[in-house]
Formats: C-alpha cells, structure tokens, sequence
C-alpha cells in the first residue's frame, strides 16, 4: 500500500504547486456554458490570489488532529485497538460513525418496508377484490342459462301448455290491436 | 399494386403457408416428425423475417404508407358499393410492430426447440398461423379485415396456453380469451357504428381505415355519438393493452403460457390493443379522446403505479414480469393520451421496446426454467456464478426494460414522459391536477420500476449460490450455460435494443409522418380542451385527405 500511495501523495503535491503557481484554474470552469451563464447573470468579485485564511485554518485543523493522533497512538500502538474496543460497547458517536449514522436502516424503516407493505396490499387487492369481481361478472351467463333453463325440461305436454298460451297471448294482443278487447 | 406490395401479402402468408407444409409433413415417425416441424418453422419465420426486414428497410423515411395493395374485392356487395377490401399495407404506426413481429417469432422459435416435445406439429403449425395473424392486424388497411386478423390472432394462442401450458392452464386460456372475446365484440360493434356513420353522412359505403379516417375527420360524429363508440372501442383495446383494471388475465394467461406463449403475448399481442387506439380512437373520435383524457391518463397512470407495486410483491418470476408489463404498458398508453407529439411518439415507440425487453425477459425465465423447473425466486441464489451467460442477458434485459440511457427503454420513456409534463405543465386546459399528479406518479413508477427488476436480479442472480434441488425422478442433466441455440434467440433482440437506445431518430423518422397525420385531430382537440364545431376539421389539409399534409 506505501507506493500507491506515494505516488498519490506526489502527484497531490504537483498539482496543487501547479496551480498555485499558474492559477490555471481560476477561470477553468467559465468555460462550461451553464456555468459561464451563471456567472454572468451573478457576477463575483474576481478572484484575488487565494483565500489564504481558509488555507490556513484548514492546515492547522489537520495539522493538529495529526498531531493529536500522534500524542495519543504513538507511544503504545496498542492504545488505537483499545480505544475502538471501548468505544465499540459504548454508545454513541463511534458507534454512529462505524454503522454509517444508520442511514441504510432508516431508509430500511421509512422507505423500503412501507414500500413492501403497498406492494403486497396491491397484490391482495388483485388477487381477492379485482380478480374476484372479474369471475363475478363471468358468472352471470350461467347463472342467467340457470335460471331459465328448466323451462326446457322435455315434457311434451309442458311444451304443449307452453304453445297454448302464447297462442293466448298472441291472439289477445292481435285482438287489443283491432280494439276488440277494450282499449 | 406494386412488387413491394405482393412482397407484403407474401410476408404475412408465408408463415401460414409454413404451417400447411408442418401440418403435411411426411414423416410418421415421431422424432423425424419433431425434427421436421421444428426445422421448417425455423425456415418459415427466418423467411419472414428476412422479408419483412426487407420490407422495412425500404420503407422511404418521411412518407405515410409503402407497399399498399388496394383494388382487391374481397367480399360484400362491389356493384353496391358495400365492398369490403383486401387491403394491406405498412405506415409508420405500423412499420416497427410489423418488424417486431417477425424478429421475436425467431426467439419464439428458439425457445420452443427443446421445450415443446409434445405435439410438434400442432404446436408449430399453431405458432406460425399466429404469426399470420399478428402480422396481417398491423398491416390491414381495410376495417373488416383488421378485425379478421384481430379476432384470428385469439384462436391459436388460446389452444397454445390450453394444451402446453403448465398446470392451470386451461382456466387461463378459456379466461383469456372470454376476456378478450367479449371486449372485442363490443370493439366490433364500434367499428361498424364508424362504418354506418360515414356512410349516412357520405352515402359512401367504405371499410377503408383512411378513407373513413378522412370521412369523419371532415363530417365527425356528434359528441355523445363520439363517446359511446369510444367506448365500445375502448372495451376491446383496453383489455388487450391491458389497462387497469381490466388486467387480470394477463398475469394468469403469462404464468400458464408456454414459454413463447408469453414471449409472443407480451411481445406483440397487447401492442394491439396500443396500435387500435391510435389507428382508430384518435384519428375518427378526437373529440372523446379530449373529453375523455383525463380519465383515460388517470387509468394508465394508476396502471403504471399499481402494475410496479404488484409485481414488487410477485414470489414468481413470470408473474413479476407479466405484472411490470400492466406498468409498462401504462407507460404507452400514458404518452398516447397525453395527445400531443412527443407523448404518441414515445408511447408508439415504448411499445415496440417494451416488445424487445419483456419479449427478452420472458425468454430467459423460460430457460431458467427449462434448467430448474421453478419459477420461484426463493428457490435461486447467485445464479450468475453458474449461468453467466444467461445472468448477463438476464441483466441487459432488465436494464432496457427500466430505461437505462442508452438502451432502448430509456428513448421511449424520455419522450413519453416529456410528452406528459408538457400536457400537464405548458398546456393550460383540462385538470391540470390530474395531469400533473399523474405525471409525478409516473417518474414514481420508474424509480419502483428499477426496484423491482434489480432485485429481482439480485435475489435470483446474485449472492450465496443457491441452486433449486431438480425434482425427484426426473432425469437431471447437467446444468449448463445457455446453448448456441439459445443465444441465437437473443442476440437479434439485443442488436434492436441497442440500435434504438443509440439512435432512435432512425426509427422515430420513420414513424412520425403517419403517426402526425393520424393524431391531428386529437392533438387539436386536445388543445382545444375539448369539442367544438366540425368545421375547423374541414378546413385542415388532413380532412382535404391530402396524403401529404404532414404537420
């Protein structure tokens, strides 16, 4: 791990001497259109130099947590795995840190399981509401050819009766027609 | 009729002249009779294909209709005028489903081989007269003979779901095509309510579509006339599509179906119901599209929703996948009703993709199948670890299916979407509420688009190897990786699906004179948030029937 890691560490330190002394990317983003668009509609105050006190504040922050990890872990290397055991049964924020501040099981509990629940409610929609009333609908022509169908039961005089009054019916209305029988 | 137009009749009856020559194949023995079915399907769809690539790719770019036969009585009354007419053609609505049709009959083919040994000839025979079918449906340009097609393309598929499907199968076809045969006959009874209109407004007895296009685009139906045929229509191509709620023998008929059953079905069969919209509804009732959107884009966005819910909690591969095409095709219909350019564009397009993907992805379980006999996804684990080949398509499918840029999925979806906010946010009519909940509720279903298929991936793909045990008595050959064979069933879908995620203007160009002319009035009515007087249609170049007022 030392030498691509030195390699990084090296290139680093050329770019950054690169641009501190070219400032070959103070305008490099104006060349994106968007970007450039923007610019123009909020102009800056053109950059001047550097913001040395970001620059400094930033270095000595890291500058001292190195040398706080140091003073802690350099003496006895030991100390490091002690401190993370510790910090392991204890609660909060190593613990935090290490399970990534529970981002996965938060979305776990707000999104992916309320999303399952729908999911399966839909499915018990379709199978027990949708598709139960789609064969309820197909069950009325049965139902329909049930009701009606002992009128064709194969008695001949049934079928006799049958013919006898719709000759009834008939000849009546043909009567009502003519004025014969009331209006 | 030009050659180009014998070339089209010739494409869409080879494949039943296939069929006649499986049916008299000669051999009797039953293994040389299998081999023989089998080979002469292959030669018949790849026949097909390699006339209706042809056929496709002279299609010249930015004109309406190519290889028209016109001029063929058929049958009816010809002194009387009642002349129904065997007229076929390609338009840019049609082109790429004609095209899709022949190239996924290819994969319906290889996946067949090995998995049909029961009645190959029937199964094959049945198989190609299907094609006919699905063909000639995109190609008619005569009313009556559109609905032939239509109702041919149910026969054959209801007997290859009732004899090689698996067990449930009977219940699934005889429900699948009781469903589709009662929506139909009311789609029937529509078109000849546009038939008889034009003709007491004409006193011209057509079944030609354009002409009766044209007929009632310059004398429209009155409203309340318009609304009760769009919805007759709308019985029959709604329960193709399928659009919520009328969905519920898809899922059933895709598990029952034998595997190029479903490749077939969801490949082309509910394209259908997609291609009868924008061929019938728009063009001749634009004014109960407008007054009917926010219904119609209410239904395909509650689709859209509830298709990718079901499916996230689908334990069954194929029912997960027959569920996302209730979304998918949501999507379609979604862009068609947003009525404007760009959503008809996408939807059009979204449907020959959505073709090309879930076509894909019911391949693939087939041949998971074929090697584990299971369809649950609990019984695998990390099957990319001994089927690499076949996870690798598994995974190209899934990504064209949830739109990945690049792939063809993505240039559908884009446009339709785009079509849809621009209805729900540059227009100014209608409940833009609606329109826009209905928006956001789609970009919601692509997101559990991706969930459910990436973890459906992930669960049957990835993770700890867990290989389903292959059922007691069964003779178990070695699990291999997919075959020569089986590849080559793939490979033709994948070329498409980079082809249109790569360059879709190639085949939107194509597409888009016809379908401009064909959705005219819709998109104005639609602008106009709804009916106004007929003249206006009459003073539009399209209602003149000038073949070249192109928008």
């Amino acid at each position: 791990m030392l030498v691509p890691l030195v390699v990084l560490a090296v290139c680093a330190a050329l770019v950054g001497g690169y641009f501190e002394v070219t400032h070959g990317f103070a305008d490099y983003l104006q060349q994106t259109p968007s970007i450039a668009y923007l610019a123009r509609q909020a102009p800056q105050p053109a950059a001047t130099g550097g913001h040395r006190e970001v620059m400094l504040t930033s270095a000595v922050i890291a500058l001292a947590g190195i040398g706080l990890a140091a003073a802690l872990y350099w003496p006895r290397r030991s100390a490091a795995a002690d401190a993370a055991r510790r910090a392991g049964q204890a609660v909060g924020f190593y613990q935090l840190s290490l399970r990534k501040f529970f981002i996965d099981e938060v979305y776990q509990v707000l999104l992916v399981w309320p999303g399952l629940a729908v999911a399966r409610a839909s499915d018990w929609i379709d199978q027990r509401i949708i598709d139960r009333l789609v064969n309820f609908v197909g069950r009325f022509p049965p139902a329909v050819g049930a009701a009606i169908r002992p009128v064709q039961n194969g008695l001949i005089p049934f079928y006799a009766v049958g013919m006898v009054f719709g000759l009834l019916v008939l000849l009546a209305a043909v009567l009502m027609g003519w004025g014969w029988l009331g209006t | 009729m030009d050659n180009w137009a014998i070339l089209l009749q010739v494409a869409i009856f080879l494949p039943s002249a296939g069929a006649l020559a499986i049916a008299l194949a000669w051999p009797r023995k039953p293994e040389a009779q299998q081999a023989a079915s089998r080979f002469l399907a292959l030669a018949a769809v790849l026949l097909t294909f390699a006339l209706s690539g042809l056929l496709v790719a002279r299609f010249p770019a930015g004109s309406v209709e190519f290889a028209v036969s016109t001029g063929a009585f058929w049958f009816g009354d010809a002194r009387g005028g009642a002349e129904i007419q065997f007229s076929l053609g390609l338009d840019g609505l049609s082109l790429w489903l004609f095209g899709l049709t022949s190239l996924l009959m290819i994969t319906a083919v290889a996946v067949s081989w090995k998995a049909i040994d029961r009645h190959c000839r029937a199964y094959y025979s049945l198989l190609l007269v299907l094609e006919t079918g699905m063909l000639g449906v995109f190609c008619a340009r005569d009313i009556i003979l559109f609905y032939v097609f239509f109702e041919a393309t149910l026969i054959p598929l209801f007997f290859l779901i009732g004899v090689w499907g698996s067990s449930d199968r009977r219940y699934a076809a005889i429900k699948f095509f009781l469903f589709t045969l009662a929506g139909s006959l009311l789609t029937f009874l529509g078109l000849l309510a546009i038939v008889w209109w034009n003709y007491s407004q004409s006193r011209v007895m057509t079944f030609s579509i354009w002409e009766l296009t044209s007929g009632l685009m310059r004398r429209p139906m009155p409203v309340p006339l318009q609304l009760a045929v769009f919805l007759a229509l709308f019985a029959g191509f709604a329960v193709k599509v399928p659009l919520f709620p009328l969905h519920t023998w898809l899922p059933l008929a895709h598990v029952e179906a034998p595997t190029a059953g479903s490749v077939v079905l969801a490949g082309i069969l509910l394209k259908i119901g997609g291609y009868g919209f924008v061929r019938f509804s728009l063009p001749m009732l634009p004014e109960a599209t407008a007054l009917l959107m926010p219904w119609l884009v209410g239904l395909s966005a509650a689709g859209i929703i509830y298709g990718a819910l079901v499916a996230l909690a689908q334990a069954d591969i194929k029912r997960l996948i027959a569920y996302s095409s209730v979304s998918h095709l949501g999507f379609c219909m979604l862009g068609i009703f947003a009525a404007n350019r760009l959503g008809i564009q996408g939807g059009v397009l979204q449907m020959v993709n959505h073709g090309l993907s879930t076509g894909g992805l019911f391949a693939l379980v087939g041949m998971l199948y074929e090697r584990y006999h299971t369809r649950e996804i609990k019984d695998y684990g990390g099957i990319a670890r001994r089927l690499p080949v076949l996870a690798f398509f598994m995974l190209l499918m899934t990504l064209s299916s949830i739109g990945l840029p690049g792939l063809n999925g993505f240039a559908g979806e884009f446009l339709l979407l785009v079509g849809m906010f621009q209805r729900a946010w540059a227009g100014s009519l209608g409940p833009l509420a609606l329109y826009r909940a209905a928006s956001v509720l789609a970009v919601f279903g692509v997101v559990l688009g991706a969930w459910y298929m990436l973890w459906l991936v992930e669960r049957v793909f990835f993770g700890p190897l867990r290989e389903p045990a292959v059922e007691q008595g069964q003779p178990s050959p070695p699990i291999r990786d997919l075959s020569a064979r089986e590849v080559a069933g793939l490979v033709p879908l994948v070329v498409f699906i980079f082809w249109i995620g790569l360059q879709p203007s190639f085949f939107l160009n194509r597409m888009g004179p016809a379908l401009d002319r064909l959705t005219a009035a819709a998109v104005r009515a639609a602008e106009r948030g709804g009916p106004a007087g007929g003249d206006r249609f009459a003073e539009t170049s399209i209602a003149k029937g000038d073949l070249g007022g192109v928008e």
